[in-house]
């Protein structure tokens, strides 16, 4: 298993600590006590994991927050942005989709957005905090 | 009008990289078709019949003269010399090639322009008022509204994987030019405080195949709370939405399920609590951007009034109105000659349009959702030059607002989700109504009639619910088969069509539109518009008219 994180480094582990899983579809409604939480996506197109994310900061969670599923390095920065430290990517996965791409998934994303979102781990300051935040 | 700084050019710039780099990995297998579907239509590149079709976003219909021959650049190079304009402010280009997208892309952005979220289960193009901060009745511009929309959900981390497809349309006056109640959001801006606007907010309306009209979702929001309620409710949609299937994923279908006062509950806990700060410079951004749109660089004018004989007096009397500006006046450009594709216009055409707006208009155009466009603020003592200039150019049609000004979809000639063709029918239409038209004008008759839309299927891009006279191309039988819908309106009074009875031929729906006009026309009140007398007739009158005599087609 390899893992991202919201620094850009991507290596792969033997084992790695995914604490308790929750599936995308289902935000907590009471925030967990868990050091760990990885939440599932269900599908590549199922946008709901970023919401799930977002809530749990929302709520307060300041554990580890990683993203697992059949996400392509495109949606690493969705993930970062909706408060997620880790994207938990699969072998055969990193395989097809190039060690390289994931690697560099941050670089060749937007890197700036014109609002940043409480939690966001991205590489974004905010255009509009750029703009008028003197 | 809105001008791009270094932060906007470098964000579409950064946009163009990333799809640049995106179809390199398409092309060198490392992402699968169905991983880059999601990328690519997210950059509004759908696989058409024939080729790919890149479909450019022109946020809230406004171009200027330089934007418009970058997309006449593009018609000529990129496309078989021509564009097509469509219902939500877009233009699409119908024979690209995969290999040239990333290039047009960086054109675009050179031009401040992109093709962001013009396609794919994300925040659309944010449309609006094609006569946005130039007509008389004006209360609020909603352009300023727009622009901020446009930069909040412009690849918003959250909000790019929905259910479905969600539209957002804004209005600043009473009359409603926008459809802004057939949108997953609508919003109706009002002057606040501050100069700040108050917002009505309008949920679950949309068209396909469960047309809604938007219900209010909260009244007079002041500006404080606008993104935050957005937030919130797309929240609740992308995390309620159906997904198992697509028919029932856009947001209407939620709000029904649910019922808008639990929906509205669900949105209310998702706001509790939560901190603001993302959108704490909104207020001064909102002021940043408005001062693009302030001031109309226009010198008071003599207020006169120009009227003509024969088709200068028509077009007068249908292509221009009022301008909040005494002499000056805004001026439709009708791409609905007899018997044209409408919405379509060749790459000369948008140069000789550009050309007109920069002599006479501050060059600016505007885009409109009926598929047309507009010179927004010509001097009356222009209106003679412009009208001559028009006429040269084979785009002086005089039918704004008649019948034969067809909203209709590219339909089987070029979608791979049509079931019936769309734009011969609207051809035909436009031979037969156009004529009625022009001979109703020279009897000294009034010549307004019903709007008529075309889809070509029940995914309504050509807004037939919506119509006066709707029209729906379905295949039955391996056929083509045209089901007509009546009363339906996508203006203030929006109201969804009703279906007639079984459907037509495509040779036959001509002689069944003009009946239903003649119906109309028999049994019209003075003064009356077709929607008023439909309202008051039903659609009995016009169901005996149609059905009980058999329509004769030549063989």
């Amino acid at each position: 298993m390899w893992l991202l994180d919201d620094h850009g480094n991507f290596d792969r582990h033997e084992a790695i600590d995914t604490g308790r899983e929750i599936p995308g579809e289902t935000p907590p409604t009471a925030l967990p006590n868990d050091e760990v939480i990885t939440v599932r996506f269900g599908g590549y197109a199922d946008g709901r994991g970023f919401s799930t994310g977002n809530r749990l900061r929302k709520m307060g969670f300041s554990g580890r927050l990683i993203a697992a599923g059949p996400l392509a390095p495109d949606q690493a920065r969705h993930a970062f942005q909706s408060g997620f430290d880790a994207v938990l990517v699969e072998d055969d996965a990193a395989e097809r989709q190039g060690e390289r791409a994931w690697r560099e998934a941050i670089k060749h994303s937007v890197g700036e957005l014109y609002v940043s979102g409480i939690g966001s781990h991205g590489p974004e300051r905010g255009i509009w905090r750029a703009r008028h935040d003197h | 009008m809105y001008q791009y700084d270094g932060y906007d050019q470098a964000f579409v710039a950064a946009r163009a990289a990333e799809f640049r780099e995106q179809v390199g990995r398409r092309l060198t297998g490392q992402l699968t078709e169905d991983e880059f579907k999601p990328l690519r239509l997210k950059n509004g590149l759908y696989l058409q019949l024939h080729a790919y079709m890149l479909r450019i976003a022109i946020p809230y219909g406004v171009l200027s003269s330089k934007q418009m021959r970058t997309l006449a650049h593009l018609a000529e190079n990129y496309d078989r010399g021509y564009g097509h304009f469509t219902t939500r402010q877009n233009i699409q280009f119908n024979w690209t090639e995969l290999r040239h997208v990333p290039d047009m892309l960086d054109l675009l952005a050179e031009a401040g322009m992109h093709a962001i979220q013009t396609s794919g289960n994300c925040i659309r193009n944010v449309t609006t008022d094609a006569f946005a901060g130039v007509a008389g009745d004006e209360e609020v511009d909603p352009r300023a509204t727009c622009e901020l929309l446009r930069q909040w959900s412009s690849a918003h981390p959250e909000f790019a994987f929905l259910p479905r497809k969600f539209k957002i349309a804004v209005i600043g006056a009473n009359a409603d030019r926008a459809a802004m109640k057939f949108h997953d959001i609508g919003l109706r801006a009002y002057p606040g405080e501050n100069g700040l606007p108050r917002y009505d907010i309008w949920v679950g309306g949309g068209q396909g195949r469960t047309p809604r009209v938007a219900q209010l979702f909260e009244a007079d929001v002041p500006f404080e709370r606008l993104l935050p309620t957005l937030d919130a409710m797309l929240r609740v949609y992308n995390l309620h939405g159906r997904r198992d299937n697509k028919y029932k994923a856009r947001i209407k279908i939620l709000v029904a399920e649910m019922g808008l006062e639990a929906y509205r509950a669900e949105v209310y806990a998702d706001m509790e609590g939560r901190d603001l700060s993302p959108f704490a410079e909104a207020a001064p951004e909102y002021e940043r951007i408005l001062a693009h749109f302030a001031t109309l660089p226009l010198p008071e004018g003599e207020d006169v009034t120009i009227s003509g004989d024969g088709a200068f007096g028509e077009w007068i009397d249908q292509n221009v109105t009022a301008h909040k500006v005494p002499g000056y006046a805004v001026v439709s450009v009708s791409l609905k000659a007899r018997g044209a594709i409408p919405g379509d216009a060749t790459g000369e055409e948008m140069r000789m349009i550009a050309d007109l707006a920069e002599r006479y208009s501050g060059g600016e155009i505007r885009v409109t959702h009926r598929q047309n466009l507009v010179l927004p603020s010509v001097r009356a003592a222009d209106l003679e030059a412009v009208f001559e200039a028009l006429v040269e150019a084979g785009l002086a049609t005089g039918n704004i607002g008649l019948s034969s000004d067809i909203i209709a979809c590219p339909g089987l000639d070029y979608c791979a989700l049509a079931t019936a063709r769309s734009i011969p029918i609207a051809q035909a239409l436009s031979e037969r109504l156009r004529s009625r038209e022009i001979r109703v004008r020279q009897e000294g008759r009034d010549a307004s009639g019903p709007t008529l839309n075309i889809s070509g299927c029940i995914n309504a891009c050509g807004h037939h619910h919506a119509a006066n006279i709707g029209i729906l191309g379905l295949n039955k039988a391996e056929s083509e088969s045209y089901q007509i819908t009546l009363g339906g309106r996508a203006d203030e009074g929006a109201a969804v069509g009703e279906i007639l009875g079984p459907g037509f031929t495509a040779e036959e729906i001509p002689d069944v539109v003009e009946r239903i006009i003649e119906t109309w026309d028999a049994h019209r009140a003075e003064g009356e518009s077709f929607a008023e007398s439909y309202a008051r007739l039903g659609k009995d009158v016009f169901k005996a008219a149609v059905y009980e005599e058999p329509v004769n087609v030549a063989a």
